[in-house]
This record gives C-alpha cells, sequence and structure tokens, in this order.
C-alpha cells in the first residue's frame, strides 16, 4: 500500500471518530439525506486525491491529475456543504 | 447557546493531544528531506533500491571476513567450460563429482525419502516432484539450457560452424526431451477440459504471459481462422523467420521446410506433419491455446522516446513463452503444435477468445492491456481445453466515435472511415467480417502512436487513477458517454507521451518493465 493511502486511512479513522463522538455528545443525529449527502462528499473527496495521486505518480498525467482533482473536490465540497448546513438548521432551532 | 461553539473539555484536549503526537511520531520515523534531489539521491532510493534496514558496508568488505593476503583467484574448475577437477582429483568432469559418494539414483531416492518423512502422505509422483503438472513444468523449464538432456536436446544448440553462436531449436513439435509424449511412455495426464485450461493459465503466466484464452478448433468457424496456406514454421516467403535463423529447424529431427507457401488441411493422422505438398493438422487436435503479451506500459506509451522498444520487446518473448508452454503440454502427453506467431493473425484469435475486442487500429484491444499488447499466440493441441468466449466490453463501439489513434496516425494507414466497414477492397485485408481494417500498404509499423495513444491503454494498470474503471465499466453498459469520455481524454491531456517526466533510466523499473499493477 502506498503511504498516502495509509496515512489517509489513519486520518480519516481518526477525523470520523472525532466527529461522530462530538455529535453523539451533542446529541445530533443525522436524518438519511444527511447521510447521504455526507457520504456522497466524502467518497468524491478520496476519489480526488486518488486521481489526483495516482495520475501523477503512476501515470504521469499531470494535467488531468491537477484539473480533474480541483473539480472533483470542488464538486465534493458541494453535498458536504448542504449537508452541514441542513445540520446547522436543524440543531440551531 | 448554539451547540458549535461549546469549549472543549480537558479530557478532550488531552486525547487529542495524544492523537496529534501519535501522527508526529509516525511522520517524525519517515526520513525528512529538503528537496527533491536528497530525496532521489538518498538511501531509500539509492542505485541499490534497498529498505532502510539493510544497511551498506565499505566496498570489498562484506560480511564475511576476507583474508586478501590469502584470497587468490580460483583456478576455474567446475567453472565455464572447465567442469572437470585438478589433475589428482578422484573424479573427471562435474557429472561424476556430484555422484563421488553416491550414485544420481541413490541419491534421488534419499531425496524422496526424506520428503516423504517431512511430508507424511505425500505424493511424489512419477519423479519426486509431485504429480505430472509438476514434471511438465520441470522438465519445460530446464529444457532452454544448451546440450540438455540427451544428444543436447536442449532447446538453443550451437551452431557446428559457427563457435559462440546459438541457434532457437523451436520446431512444430518442439525440440525432444527425456519425457517425451505423445509416444506413450509417459501416461497421459487426464483432467477435465475447465481444470486443464486453469492448469495452463497457471503454467503460461508462470512463462511470461499476461493473459490467455482458448478455443474449439473442432468447430468449423475455428478453422477459418487458420491460414490457408503457409510455408511451414517461417515468416516470410522462402526465408526462415529473423526469430530463429538459419538453423531454426534442426534437420535431425524434423523435415527440411518447403521452400514455398503450402495448404494447411486438417486431416485424420497421428502425428501433424508437413512436406512439399501439404501441411497436416490431425483432427484429434481439437483445442487452440492462446496467450498476449503486455508490451511494458511505460515505454511502449512514450512515442516521444524509446517506444518501439517497448513494442519490439514481446516479439522476441513470443517464441520464449511459446515453446515452453508447447513443452509444458507434450510433457503432459499431449500433441502441441507451436509456431511463433503462426496458425493465423494474432488480433483475430484475441478477438475471438475473448481476451479482447478488434479496435480501430485494426489490433485487438485488451480489456486489461488497452492496446498495449500483442497476441494472442497460439498452440494447437489435443489437450482438451474449455474455451474462452468472446467478450463485449464497449470497445469496439467506442471506436466507433474515438478517433483518436486515427487522428494521430501518421500514415493513414488506421481504419480511416468513421464507421466499420464489410471489406477494404485491399488484398491484405480479411474480408467478410464488419470491423476495422488497417492499410497495410501505408501504416509505418514503427511509430506506435495509435497503440499508445488509446484511451484504454494507460500506465499504472491497478495502481492508476480510479476513473479508468468507472469510464470502462460506463462504456462497457452504455454508449451515451462515449464521446463525452472522447473529448475529456484530449481534454485532460491524455495520449503518448514523451520521455521526459519519466525517471526510468534512474528508477528501478519492474521485472521485464512491465508493471501488472498489482
Amino acid at each position: 500500500m502506498d503511504a498516502i493511502y495509509f496515512f489517509l486511512t489513519i486520518a480519516l479513522a481518526v477525523g470520523l471518530t472525532m466527529l461522530f463522538t462530538w455529535f453523539k455528545k451533542n446529541n445530533i443525529t443525522l436524518k438519511w439525506n444527511e447521510w447521504v449527502l455526507g457520504i456522497l462528499g466524502l467518497l468524491l473527496a478520496l476519489f480526488a486525491i486518488q486521481h489526483t495521486y495516482a495520475s501523477a505518480t503512476y501515470e504521469f498525467e499531470y494535467t488531468s491529475a491537477w484539473i480533474m482533482g480541483v473539480i472533483v473536490l470542488l464538486l465534493a465540497v458541494v453535498p458536504l456543504l448542504f449537508a452541514a448546513r441542513s445540520v446547522r438548521r436543524r440543531v440551531d432551532k | 447557546m448554539s451547540k458549535f461553539h461549546k469549549t472543549i473539555s480537558r479530557r478532550d484536549f488531552m486525547k487529542g493531544l495524544g492523537l496529534a503526537g501519535g501522527g508526529i511520531g509516525v511522520a517524525a520515523s519517515a526520513p525528512v528531506f529538503h528537496d527533491i534531489d536528497e530525496f532521489v539521491s538518498s538511501e531509500a532510493n539509492s542505485t541499490k533500491d534497498q529498505p532502510w534496514y539493510v544497511k551498506h558496508r565499505e566496498h570489498f568488505d562484506p560480511t564475511i571476513t576476507v583474508d586478501w593476503d590469502i584470497f587468490d583467484r580460483y583456478d576455474g574448475y567446475q567453472h565455464k567450460g572447465v567442469y572437470e577437477g585438478p589433475p589428482d582429483a578422484p573424479f573427471t568432469s562435474w557429472g561424476n563429482r556430484l555422484q563421488m559418494r553416491m550414485s544420481g539414483e541413490e541419491q534421488k531416492k534419499r531425496i524422496l525419502a526424506a520428503k516423504k518423512e517431512r511430508f507424511p502422505g505425500w505424493d511424489g509422483g512419477l519423479h519426486g516432484r509431485g504429480d505430472q503438472r509438476a514434471d511438465a513444468l520441470f522438465y519445460a523449464v530446464t529444457q532452454p539450457f544448451p546440450g540438455s538432456g540427451e544428444e543436447g536436446h536442449g532447446l538453443f544448440q550451437p551452431y557446428p560452424d559457427q563457435p559462440g553462436k546459438f541457434y532457437a531449436r523451436w520446431g512444430l513439435y518442439g525440440p525432444p526431451h527425456d519425457s517425451a509424449p505423445p509416444d506413450g511412455s509417459v501416461p497421459k495426464w487426464e483432467g477435465t477440459p475447465e481444470d486443464n485450461f486453469l492448469m495452463l493459465r497457471a503454467a503460461a503466466k508462470y512463462f511470461g504471459a499476461g493473459g490467455v484464452g482458448a478455443l474449439n478448433l473442432a468447430d468449423p468457424k475455428c478453422k477459418k481462422l487458420i491460414y490457408k496456406k503457409a510455408q511451414p514454421m517461417t515468416l516470410g516467403k522462402g526465408t526462415y523467420s529473423e526469430i530463429g535463423g538459419p538453423g531454426m529447424i534442426d534437420a535431425k529431427f524434423y523435415p527440411k521446410v518447403p521452400d514455398h507457401a503450402v495448404p494447411i488441411n486438417f486431416k485424420e493422422a497421428d502425428y501433424s506433419y508437413y512436406n512439399d505438398a501439404e501441411w497436416v493438422i490431425p483432427t484429434k487436435c481439437e483445442s487452440i491455446f492462446t496467450f498476449t503479451l503486455p508490451q511494458p506500459q511505460e515505454l511502449n506509451k512514450r512515442t516521444g522516446g524509446i517506444a518501439g522498444a517497448g513494442s519490439y520487446t514481446v516479439y522476441k518473448d513470443f517464441a520464449r513463452v511459446g515453446t515452453l508452454v508447447q513443452m509444458f503440454i507434450k510433457n503432459l502427453g499431449y500433441h502441441a503444435l507451436y509456431w511463433p506467431i503462426g496458425w493465423g493473425p494474432g488480433g483475430c484469435f484475441t478477438t475471438f477468445d475473448g481476451q479482447g475486442e478488434q479496435g480501430r487500429t485494426g489490433a485487438a484491444i485488451h480489456w486489461k492491456f488497452g492496446s498495449s499488447q500483442r497476441g494472442s499466440d497460439r498452440v494447437v493441441t489435443d489437450l482438451p481445453i474449455a474455451p474462452t468466449p468472446p467478450i463485449d466490453a464497449g470497445m469496439f463501439e467506442f471506436c466507433k466515435t474515438c478517433y483518436i489513434c486515427r487522428d494521430v496516425c501518421v500514415s493513414g494507414g488506421v481504419h480511416q472511415e468513421d464507421e466499420p466497414t464489410w471489406d477494404s477492397g485491399n488484398w491484405w485485408n480479411v474480408q467478410g467480417y464488419l470491423g476495422y481494417r488497417t492499410d497495410w500498404s501505408g501504416c509505418h509499423n514503427q511509430c506506435g502512436m495509435c497503440q499508445s495513444s488509446c484511451p484504454f491503454t494507460y500506465l499504472g494498470l491497478e495502481n492508476a487513477s480510479l476513473v479508468h474503471k468507472i469510464v470502462k465499466g460506463v462504456v462497457a453498459n452504455t454508449t451515451v458517454f462515449n464521446s463525452f469520455f472522447t473529448n475529456m481524454e484530449k481534454a485532460l491531456g491524455y495520449g503518448d507521451l514523451t520521455m521526459e517526466n519519466s525517471n526510468w533510466w534512474k528508477e528501478e523499473g519492474p521485472i521485464y518493465g512491465f508493471d501488472p499493477g498489482t
């Protein structure tokens, strides 16, 4: 396994643990649409990282690595923002 | 107050500190590099490409202790053409030395007894190596030694009148050897056609094949893939192929090759044979085993570089892999008729054997290797093998709207019409199928730009970006996005490469230059 994926896995595990611990502490439960948006955003973000790394490292395709990586990362931000906003609205009520 | 602004507790703070500290500790254990040059030249990336725990010593100071006052040049006995002991030795040859204390037969018995004691219940088979498949593999890979076996039946034999030069003795049935079916001296291997295919796949990949397939030669349609006529065992009319050289067919074991093409006929016969009138394939040979060889991607993609080396390297391997497969099948007790890249057109076999589909370049696009492969090469045999069906992965359809290889083609040799055609009007193309045809009168045959530019050809394979698998999956199921994918291929700069941005000369590449991506 490449080192980046190893560290990414650790970061993901730690980050998600912290996030869900914080949810639990604040009695926040997610609705089904927030789950879908969150998972979609996460998958897109991971895909962006994998694409950028693999395209640059193994394929020597730097144009694709950066252009597509940035585009997909921006696409990942959208559902995550929607999910975050939905949660925030509900919690602030 | 909003829960988003609550202060963190001391416990959570310490927990976070511990996690951060662990991460920093892990990161600190990695070597620190200040720039790329330092990284490239560091121990981890030295010429030996070894891990951090392997320490280097001074030159000529290995872990054994050497007394350089005593250590001197070895006499050379037992090496390189000497293979004899000193004048006062109690033996006269390498073989005799090995049997100084015990005969070869007794050694075999002793080894077998030791193995059976260590592995109770294990069946050593005929020769103490396991079942017949193990023997077949052993004899296949030991044959290439020059002069091996009785009467020098090795794959490579010296020219009698040209010292130091060797010719490869692959023949219709391959070189004779110790376990020499199909003369009945060794029981035939019996397996189901499905198991036989899996067995051949394991052996062929071990020998160096990238992908494998099988066809049912008993089917009249399959017979149409075989050439109508050919000059046996050669690639060019009236001449022996450059692969084998003038000594390719050993006159001691095989009849002289006719100097013209003869019809290939399917007939009832005990053995395959050729003469000045015909070349016969026995009808009992009902299977064709096929294999493709992937081209080393990183070279093959670099048409602005030594792509030619990446492309043509597989030709030297076809005969090697094919002959090893041939000998393996023979050692199982079956006929194996092999002729390097012979019998019929390669891409044709790949299209029918399930390894790929025909592409616009006229060659096949492999489901895994893309256009960066050559094959399929083929071994005709009477070993029952379960045939593999053709595939549909959307590649043939994709070529209808892609045109990238046609656009980069220097000569115009790539199929020029937008749609596939039923014929080309050229005598060098096979008629009777709706597909793509190469204009061989124009193709420069050495630029490699079509193969390298194909969207299905990319570096890294399994390590590459997931986008390729996603695209392949979509393309295999719908044509709706084909044009979009083609445009993205161009917009994102995919295609063939130059030798720039490559550390090929500095990095320790994969074996044979081919990265299986696993």
